[in-house]
């Protein structure tokens, strides 16, 4: 087993939504594959929702959403039949389910495609269905890689303003990704990781004091010690034109 | 179907919960997983095109192959032995080829792992909805075989018998299960990731192969009367082959003369699948799923193949001497290194190599003629033009892939004509599939026959190619691995295998006539070549106009 992560040690207050960023291969989807209970097998401790994750799995997976990268979902099936199936596992009725289900997959513009089998769907379709089915059961604490891939513009904004007030009511939202923008945007705080090891946690502001950046994508460059950007891409040039 | 599945599962919800399963859980999953199964063809990697009820199409073509079967070697009283020996064979094979085959790809579903881990769900609800799911698609397949037998028995011995036959059944497949479950276990030990699928993969090709051997075999054994006499007698070895277990004690019991011997297969047949059930409950099926969840963490360890440098220098030169044109030969390289790696493609191709000498074995088993006196015929002809059959196998797959959407860099590069590229690629996989075969085969053909028939050998290869270019222009022109494969194609096979199999007889029938009218073949081979090249430049020619578009 390859050691991914170093010493990582973070604590998260409810309410808050962490931007978890890093340059590829840093790290990120492990930490939330651990912190999701999807990776058992790490050393070091871990609390979600008040459970500790090795101890008692099960109370974690109860109080948790995950939303993960690659549109993973059982494509034979059509959402609503995916969703009943979710919504299920985690005890709750049919009938709410299916309540539930079609009133977010309405508001998600997925209605006419709810009784569809999900393999002729889209990358931002499919998208749409994950984040559903990783937020109907209402958890305190959401775990998202990646989520707004392949998703237009209009959808977007919808996710980020849902997680601001989801937020808002005291849920935890932990949102990994590399789309700086967004993170910049959203999250109370950034975390970033490289190589396995925090470089940096804070909000922008705090992140950004006295260095000379106007964003985040900047600032990361910065923080990962790759900012020879210009230098490189004039490599790229010449190497081309040879 | 799957809600009728549920049912029948009902009863064992105790037993199940008494277990420590969530059986609501259970039930979900179950009911999801099954419902899946049911709307695409297992063993078939199309994921566009699903299907209404693929449950019910399988139980209807394994009933008739029961049927077959049954039709085959069911002799009543007199070879109840026999019968049942092969019969639960059968359904061992048939299991075994089944978990191994088709239902790797619902063992290995790594979506599992994203969709299933971060929910609350015991690892031991999901251990047993991963054992049930593997005993209701096995017991699909041994009981929908066993309809018509289970008939037969019926009529011959008595609803009793009947019953009793339907117990075995069910206990081979339990104890199949045990088996495969023990295979795959050691082969997970010893090796990882990418290394299993690849023996998977070879395990399937030989499958394939030892059935339609057995397809062959089959009807000849039927009628060896001492073969079928030989089965009376009861052998020490005899314990340790599964299926002797069920027939050593069907047979006893039906037929009269149950003994201390009857009393101890009974014995095995009844405990060995509750110990192999038990125990893949409870050791096995643990580890099985530790295993499984770090299947999909890829190879980080050495085991990345690369391509072989000694190889790549003797592919080069093979691609020169091949090729006309530089786009040609980059096409050879590119499709001979492909070919080689591609799992999909060797499954869709390497059983039919060895088909070909199932067909050539076949042909010299059943003939009358002894070996000495072979040279005497004209039977080489068999030899020279049986293994065209992986030709036109490799005419059909070459445009096949799961990878079908990369092929869309040929739809970018600027190459002046599309021909060089199919061209190239024809030539790698003839070059690298067909060619060594038809060496091998011919080989054996010059030490029967001696060097007389060289020409003979000459002529009937590239008369082969020449209707190999003909079967290549005939059909639209595809680039190599461009296609996605579907159900539907299947259907157009069996007129493309017919076609096929008249043009092989076509070829041999000429050849055998201009020895009839003893026209010296070195007369025809200008002619031959003449026409080969004209096809060959015709197909190396191929403008963009006539290619499918595809994706």
């Amino acid at each position: 087993m390859k050691q991914v992560l170093h010493n990582i040690s973070l604590s998260v207050l409810p309410g808050q939504i962490i931007g978890y960023i890093g340059p590829n291969g840093a790290g990120k989807s492990t930490t939330v594959k651990i912190l999701s209970g999807i990776i058992s097998d790490f050393e070091g401790e871990a609390q979600v929702a008040g459970y500790d994750i090795r101890k008692e799995p099960l109370k974690v997976k109860e109080h948790i959403g995950y939303i993960p990268e690659n549109a993973s979902l059982y494509e034979t099936l059509s959402p609503m039949e995916f969703l009943q199936f979710v919504g299920q596992l985690h005890g709750m009725d049919l009938a709410r389910i299916e309540d539930k289900a079609s009133k977010l997959l309405g508001l998600f513009d997925l209605k006419n495609n709810a009784h569809d089998r999900m393999n002729t769907f889209s990358k931002g379709m499919k998208q749409k269905v994950l984040i559903i089915s990783g937020i109907i059961h209402n958890p305190e604490v959401i775990f998202m890689d990646e989520p707004l891939d392949g998703l237009d513009a209009n959808s977007v904004i919808v996710v980020k303003e849902i997680l601001m007030q989801l937020a808002r009511e005291g849920k935890t939202i932990f949102y990994s990704s590399h789309i700086m923008d967004v993170v910049e945007k959203i999250s109370d705080r950034i975390i970033l990781i490289n190589q396995g090891i925090v470089i940096a946690d804070g909000t922008y502001a705090e992140l950004s004091q006295g260095k000379e950046v106007n964003s985040l994508e900047q600032l990361f460059t910065v923080l990962t010690g790759k900012s020879d950007h210009s230098q490189r891409a004039g490599d790229i040039i010449d190497i081309l034109e040879q | 179907m799957v809600k009728f599945i549920l049912i029948l599962i009902r009863p064992f919800r105790k037993l199940l919960e008494w277990a420590g399963v969530n059986y609501q859980q259970f039930e979900v999953i179950l009911g999801a997983k099954l419902t899946m199964d049911n709307r695409k063809m297992l063993g078939n990697s199309s994921q566009k095109k699903t299907l209404k009820n693929a449950m019910l199409t399988q139980v209807i073509i394994y009933t008739g192959i029961g049927g077959y079967l049954t039709g085959l070697l069911y002799k009543g009283d007199g070879a109840l032995f026999f019968f049942s020996t092969l019969f639960f064979s059968f359904i061992v094979i048939m299991v075994v080829m089944g978990l191994i085959s088709e239902f790797h790809t619902i063992l290995f579903d790594t979506r599992d792992n994203s969709i299933l881990l971060p929910r609350p769900i015991t690892p031991r609800t999901l251990l047993f909805v991963r054992v049930m799911h593997i005993m209701v698609y096995l017991m699909l397949i041994s009981l929908s075989l066993s309809i018509i037998p289970l008939l037969a028995f019926a009529i011959t011995y008595g609803v009793p018998a009947m019953l009793l036959l339907l117990a075995d059944v069910i206990l081979i497949t339990v104890f199949s299960v045990f088996l495969t479950n023990i295979i795959y276990l050691l082969l997970m030990k010893f090796i990882t990731g990418e290394r299993l699928k690849d023996i998977i993969v070879y395990s399937q090709i030989l499958l394939t192969i030892i059935f339609m051997g057995a397809y062959q075999f089959m009807p000849r054994l039927a009628e060896n009367q001492a073969l079928i006499t030989g089965f009376n007698q009861l052998h020490w070895w005899m314990y340790l082959v599964p299926p002797f277990w069920m027939s050593a004690s069907i047979t006893p019991i039906l037929n009269g003369g149950f003994n201390l011997q009857a009393a101890g297969f009974l014995f095995l047949s009844v405990a060995m699948p509750l110990l192999g059930l038990w125990l893949v409950s409870s050791v096995l099926a643990r580890n099985f799923n530790q295993n499984l969840s770090t299947l999909d963490q890829g190879d980080t360890k050495s085991e990345k193949k690369k391509g072989k440098a000694e190889t790549s220098s003797v592919v080069d030169f093979l691609s020169r001497i091949c090729s006309y044109t530089i786009e040609e030969s980059i096409s050879f390289r590119t499709i001979w290194s492909i070919s080689n790696r591609d799992r999909k493609f060797k499954q869709a191709v390497y059983p039919g190599l060895g088909y070909v000498f199932i067909m050539i074995i076949m042909a010299f088993v059943n003939s009358k003629t002894p070996l000495s006196e072979i040279g005497l015929t004209k039977k080489f002809l068999i030899l020279i033009y049986a293994p065209s059959f992986i030709l036109y196998i490799l005419v059909y797959s070459i445009r096949f892939s799961d990878n079908f959407k990369a092929s869309w860099i040929y739809q970018t590069i600027p190459v002046q004509r599309p021909g060089y590229i199919i061209s190239g690629a024809f030539k790698a996989i003839a070059v690298q599939l067909f060619l060594p075969v038809f060496m091998i085969v011919n080989t054996a053909t010059l030490y029967f026959w001696g060097f007389g028939v060289l020409v003979d050998v000459v002529y009937g290869f590239f008369a082969i190619m020449m209707m190999t270019y003909v079967m290549l222009l005939i059909q639209t022109p595809a680039f190599p691995f461009s296609d996605e494969r579907s159900a539907e194609q299947s259907g157009r096979n069996v007129l493309k295998a017919f076609l096929m199999f008249f043009a092989i007889g076509t070829l041999g029938g000429i050849h055998f006539l201009l020895i009839y009218l003893k026209i010296n073949l070195l007369f025809v081979l200008p002619v031959i070549l003449l026409v080969l090249f004209l096809l060959s430049r015709k197909y190396r020619l191929t403008p963009w106009r006539k290619m499918i578009k595809v994706n």
